[in-house]
C-alpha cells in the first residue's frame, strides 16, 4: 500500500489461519493496515494453506497460491505458541497493536492466557474479533468448522439446485469469503467505536452464524407465515416467482458449455427484448403479454430464446440485449473473467503481484474504491517469517544477543 | 441519543438511504449496529415493498416480508426525487449527513443536483456510497444489472451447479450479490469515515461494483488455480455428499484428521459392524481409500438424523455437517442457545415476529433489532413532510 490510506496507522495481530482467517485481515491490509501474520513452519502452528494451489505445482512453504492470494499487503513473522516465552512475547505485541484477529476454536487464545480479559489487562482499548466455526458458548462451541461441509450447515447449499437432483454443487467456499467481509466490516465498526468512545470490545464473531444471516428473507418467512403449501417455488433451477421474473434463465450459446443469462422483471423489458429479437411471432402472443402470463409460460419461452441464443455468440447476445435495454450477461468463466472482460480491466479488479518465489501472478484487489484514496496494489503476501527482523527488533526492542537466544531456544526461527 | 456501551457501536452516525435493492443490506447493518438510518422512498415506496412473499398473502407495501428481512431499524420517508420542493428538503436533510447510500444509475444523480459533487460541495465531510450493478465508470458502466447477472458477469454461477454438461450453470437464490455487495459497501463506508481523520475531516466516494463484489467471491477457488497451475474450474457435483436417515442430505467432509482419529473411527466402525473393506487397511491409509470410507459413512448415515451424524463426526474430529433446511435452522440448538432469534414487536399487526439476528455477538455496544421495519413514509412528518395520502401504483422492482 502506498499513498493515503484510511486504515494508515492501525496495527492488528494477526493469528488467522487458512483461507475464511487469511482473507478477512487482507481485506483491512488492502485498506491500508499494518497486518503482522504469527506464523510458524510447523504444525499445529502452520497454516496449510500454504500448500494450497502451489505454484507451477511445486510445492514451497511460500508457493501456495491460496495462502499468496489471501495475504497480500501482510507482514509474516514466527512465534512459536507452544512455548511459555513465544506467549509472553506475543502478550508484549498486544500492548503495540490496535486489533487482534483470529479464527481457532475459542479454546486455543484461552489456552495462551490471550483470553479478552487477559488482554484487555495488557491494553485497555483492545480490539478482540475472535472468528470461530460456532461461537464462543453453546453446545456446538468447540466443534471444528470448513467452509465446505459449513455450506451445508448454514442451509447456503439448499439456495442452489435443480428439481429432484441433490443441492448443486459449489467450486468455491462462499461461507469463507462471505465470513471475511463480515468479520473485516466488523474490525471498521469496532475502530469508529473505539474512537468515539475510547473503548475497546471483544467480538465472538461465529462463521456460521454469520453465514446464516444470508438466508434471512426465507428463515423470516418462514417465522412470519409457516411452511408454504406445495415448498417454495424458488427452491429448484434459475427461475424466479419473487418478483415474478420471466424469462428469467441461462440458455445456452455456440461454443462447448457457453451460456448467457436473460432476466425480464416488467413489460418495459419485455418489450425491450421483443424489439431486440425482431419481435418474431411467438413472442406477440397475447397470453405473453402480461408478467403473469410470462411466468406461467417460461417452458415455452425457454424453448424459444434457447434455439435463438444456441445460434449466437454469448457476447453478441448481451451486448444487443443490453443495447435494448435487456439485464442480460455473459456466464462467464474464471478465463473470462481474468482475460476478456473490459469492465473488470477498466476497474482494476486484478493486480499483478509480484513474488519472490511464487512469481508474477494475478490476484483481486480490493471491493471498495474510494475515491480519494485509491488502493495501490504495494505488496505480494510474506514470505514466512520475513518480518522477523522488524516484529522483534524495531517494535520490540530486541537486541541481537536477545533474537540469539530466542532462536537458540526454537522461540523464533529464521527461515 | 445514547451514546455509551449499551448504544450500538454506530449510534450517533446519520444516513440517508436513496436506494433499494443495492443499498439495503448496507443500511440494515448500520442501523442494527446503531447508525440512524432513514430509508428515502419514491411516493409509492421501494419496489421491494412489493415484492413477496408477503406477511399472510396479503400484497401489501407495509407487509412484504422480503422488504422486511432487509429494512428493520430504519425511519422511511417519500420523496419524490423528481419534485424540486421535496428535493431541496432532502438537499437541506443531507447537508447534516455523514453518510448517503444509492444504487442509481451512475449519473442520475448527479442529474438532480444529488451527486457527489453537488452534495459534497455543502457538506465536505459526507461519505458517499454508490452500489451499482458494474461500477461508477466504464464500459458497462450503464448496462443494466440483476442479482443473476452479476453471478453470471462475475464468474461465479459458472462453478455452480452439476458435473453433468446438460445441466445448466445455476444462480443460487436469496440475493446473495446484493448482500455481499452490501457487506463490502459497508466496508468502504466505515473505511471512508475513518479516512475522515486524515482528510482533514473530508468525506469521499465510495465506488462498489456488484459484479466485482461476485468476482471476489470465487477468488481463492477460480483464479489462484488458474494462475498458479494453468487450471480452470468448472462445475462439479457437491463433493462428499451422502443421504441421512432423516431424508436429508449429509456433507461427509473429512479433513486434516489425526491418525489417532482414525483409529478411534475404525474401533467405532467395528463396534458397530460397519466398515466392510476397510478392516484390512491401517487408519493411517483411510484417506487414500476415499470409496470405501465414503461408503462406510453412507451406512453410518442411512440410520441416523443430520444432527445426530454432525454431533458423532465432531466426536472423531470430522467435520460432517448436514445440509439444514431454513425450517432446520429455526430449530438449531447452537443458534438458539445462543440467541440469535429476536421476537420484534409489529404493532401494526398486534403481534411479534420472529427476526433472524447478528452475525457476532459484541462485548458492549451490541448489534440490536431496535425497531421493526418502517411502513412506507412512516417519518414523514417528522422530516416535514406531508404525511403518506393514498398509494399511487408501484414503480418497476428494479433487481
Amino acid at each position: 500500500m502506498s499513498g493515503l490510506a484510511p486504515l494508515a496507522g492501525t496495527r492488528v495481530l494477526d493469528f488467522s489461519r487458512q483461507f475464511a482467517g487469511g482473507l478477512g485481515t487482507r481485506y483491512l491490509a488492502t485498506l491500508g493496515a499494518e497486518v503482522l501474520r504469527v506464523e510458524w513452519p510447523e504444525p499445529p502452528g502452520l497454516d496449510f494453506i500454504r500448500f494450497f494451489g502451489s505454484a507451477d505445482g511445486i510445492d514451497g512453504l511460500n508457493r501456495g497460491g491460496m495462502f499468496n492470494g489471501a495475504n497480500v499487503e501482510k507482514r509474516s513473522f514466527t512465534l512459536n505458541m507452544g512455548t511459555e516465552k513465544g506467549r509472553s512475547l506475543a502478550r508484549d505485541l498486544v500492548r503495540l497493536c490496535d486489533v487482534v484477529y483470529e479464527n481457532m476454536t475459542p479454546r486455543v487464545m484461552q489456552g495462551w492466557g490471550l483470553d479478552y480479559a487477559s488482554m484487555k489487562e495488557i491494553r485497555e482499548d483492545i480490539i478482540y474479533v475472535s472468528c470461530s466455526g460456532f461461537g464462543h458458548d453453546g453446545p456446538a462451541a468447540g466443534y471444528r468448522s470448513y467452509g465446505s461441509p459449513s455450506q451445508g450447515h448454514t442451509g447456503l447449499l439448499t439456495l442452489a439446485g435443480l428439481p429432484g437432483r441433490p443441492p448443486a454443487g459449489w467450486a468455491f467456499q462462499i461461507g469463507d469469503t462471505h465470513a471475511a467481509t463480515q468479520n473485516a466490516l466488523t474490525v471498521l465498526t469496532a475502530l469508529l467505536y473505539r474512537r468515539r468512545t475510547g473503548r475497546g470490545v471483544f467480538v465472538d464473531a461465529a462463521q456460521t452464524q454469520g453465514n446464516v444471516t444470508l438466508l434471512g428473507q426465507y428463515l423470516l418467512e418462514l417465522a412470519a407465515n409457516g411452511p408454504r403449501d406445495g415448498g417454495d417455488p424458488e427452491a429448484a433451477g434459475n427461475r424466479r416467482a419473487h418478483p415474478r421474473a420471466a424469462p428469467h434463465n441461462a440458455y445456452r450459446c455456440i461454443g462447448p458449455d457457453r451460456w448467457c443469462v436473460i432476466a425480464v422483471f416488467d413489460d418495459d423489458q419485455w418489450g425491450a427484448l421483443r424489439r431486440a429479437l425482431g419481435d418474431p411471432r411467438w413472442a406477440r402472443a397475447p397470453e405473453l403479454a402480461t408478467s403473469e402470463g410470462r411466468y406461467a409460460s417460461q417452458d415455452v419461452i425457454d424453448a424459444e430464446l434457447s434455439a435463438w441464443t444456441s445460434k449466437r455468440d454469448r457476447y453478441h447476445v448481451a451486448r444487443l440485449l443490453q443495447e435494448h435495454g435487456v439485464p442480460a450477461g455473459v456466464v462467464q468463466d474464471t478465463r473470462d473473467v481474468l482475460d476478456w472482460d473490459i469492465q473488470l480491466a477498466h476497474r482494476g479488479t486484478f493486480a499483478v503481484y509480484e513474488h519472490d518465489e511464487a512469481g508474477r501472478r494475478r490476484h483481486e484487489t480490493v471491493g471498495a474504491r474510494l475515491s480519494k484514496m485509491p488502493y495501490v496494489p504495494n505488496k505480494a503476501a510474506p514470505l514466512l517469517g520475513e518480518a522477523n527482523d522488524y516484529v522483534f527488533r524495531d517494535l520490540l526492542g530486541l537486541s541481537d544477543a536477545e533474537l540469539a537466544a530466542l532462536e537458540a531456544d526454537d522461540v523464533v526461527r529464521s527461515l | 441519543m445514547n451514546q455509551g456501551p449499551d448504544a450500538g457501536a454506530l449510534s450517533g452516525v446519520v444516513v440517508f438511504e436513496i436506494g433499494d435493492e443495492g443499498t439495503q443490506a448496507c443500511g440494515k447493518y448500520l442501523a442494527d449496529m446503531g447508525a440512524s438510518v432513514t430509508k428515502v422512498e419514491p411516493p409509492a415506496g421501494a419496489g421491494s415493498r412489493y415484492r413477496g412473499p408477503f406477511f399472510e398473502g396479503n400484497e401489501d407495501p407495509d407487509r412484504s416480508v422480503y422488504f422486511w428481512a432487509h429494512n428493520t431499524n430504519k425511519a422511511s420517508v417519500t420523496i419524490d426525487l423528481e419534485d424540486g420542493h421535496q428535493r431541496d428538503l432532502l438537499r437541506s436533510a443531507l447537508s447534516r449527513a455523514d453518510v448517503v447510500l444509492e444504487d442509481h444509475p451512475p449519473g442520475y444523480l448527479a442529474q438532480l443536483g444529488l451527486g457527489y459533487d453537488q452534495l459534497s460541495a455543502a457538506n465536505p465531510a459526507l461519505v458517499m456510497t454508490s452500489i451499482t450493478p458494474f461500477g461508477q465508470t466504464g464500459p458497462l458502466a450503464q448496462w443494466k444489472g440483476s442479482d443473476m447477472v452479476a453471478w453470471a458477469m462475475g464468474g461465479a454461477m459458472s462453478m455452480v451447479g452439476y458435473s453433468d454438461a446438460e445441466t445448466p450453470p445455476l444462480v443460487p437464490r436469496g440475493d446473495l450479490s446484493f448482500q455481499i455487495a452490501g457487506q463490502w459497501a459497508g466496508i468502504g463506508t466505515l473505511a471512508a469515515l475513518l479516512g475522515r481523520d486524515l482528510l482533514g475531516g473530508a468525506g469521499q466516494h465510495v465506488d462498489i461494483s456488484v459484479q466485482e463484489s461476485v468476482a471476489f467471491i470465487t477468488d481463492g477457488y477460480g483464479v489462484v488455480p488458474f494462475e498458479y497451475t494453468g487450471t480452470g474450474v468448472t462445475r462439479r457435483d457437491m463433493p462428499n455428499l451422502v443421504r441421512t436417515g432423516d431424508g436429508g442430505y449429509l456433507v461427509a467432509q473429512m479433513l486434516n484428521i489425526s491418525p489417532d482419529r482414525w483409529v478411534a473411527f475404525r474401533d467405532w466402525l467395528r463396534a458397530n459392524g460397519l466398515g466392510a473393506g476397510l478392516e484390512a487397511i491401517p487408519p493411517a491409509e483411510f484417506e487414500s481409500h476415499r470409496d470405501l470410507l465414503l461408503k462406510a459413512v453412507e451406512e453410518v448415515a442411512s440410520t441416523r438424523t443430520g444432527a445426530e451424524l454432525f454431533r458423532l463426526g465432531q466426536s472423531f474430529g470430522f467435520t460432517w455437517m448436514a445440509v439444514n433446511t431454513p425450517a432446520q435452522l429455526l430449530e438449531d440448538e447452537q443458534l438458539l442457545y445462543r440467541g440469535f432469534f429476536r421476537d420484534v414487536e409489529h404493532p401494526e399487526l398486534a403481534r411479534s415476529i420472529r427476526y433472524p439476528g447478528p452475525a457476532a455477538h459484541w462485548s458492549e455496544a451490541p448489534w440490536c433489532l431496535r425497531s421493526r421495519p418502517p411502513l412506507l413514509g412512516e417519518d414523514n412528518l417528522a422530516f416535514g413532510l406531508p404525511a403518506r395520502g393514498t398509494l399511487d401504483p408501484p414503480g418497476h422492482v428494479t433487481c
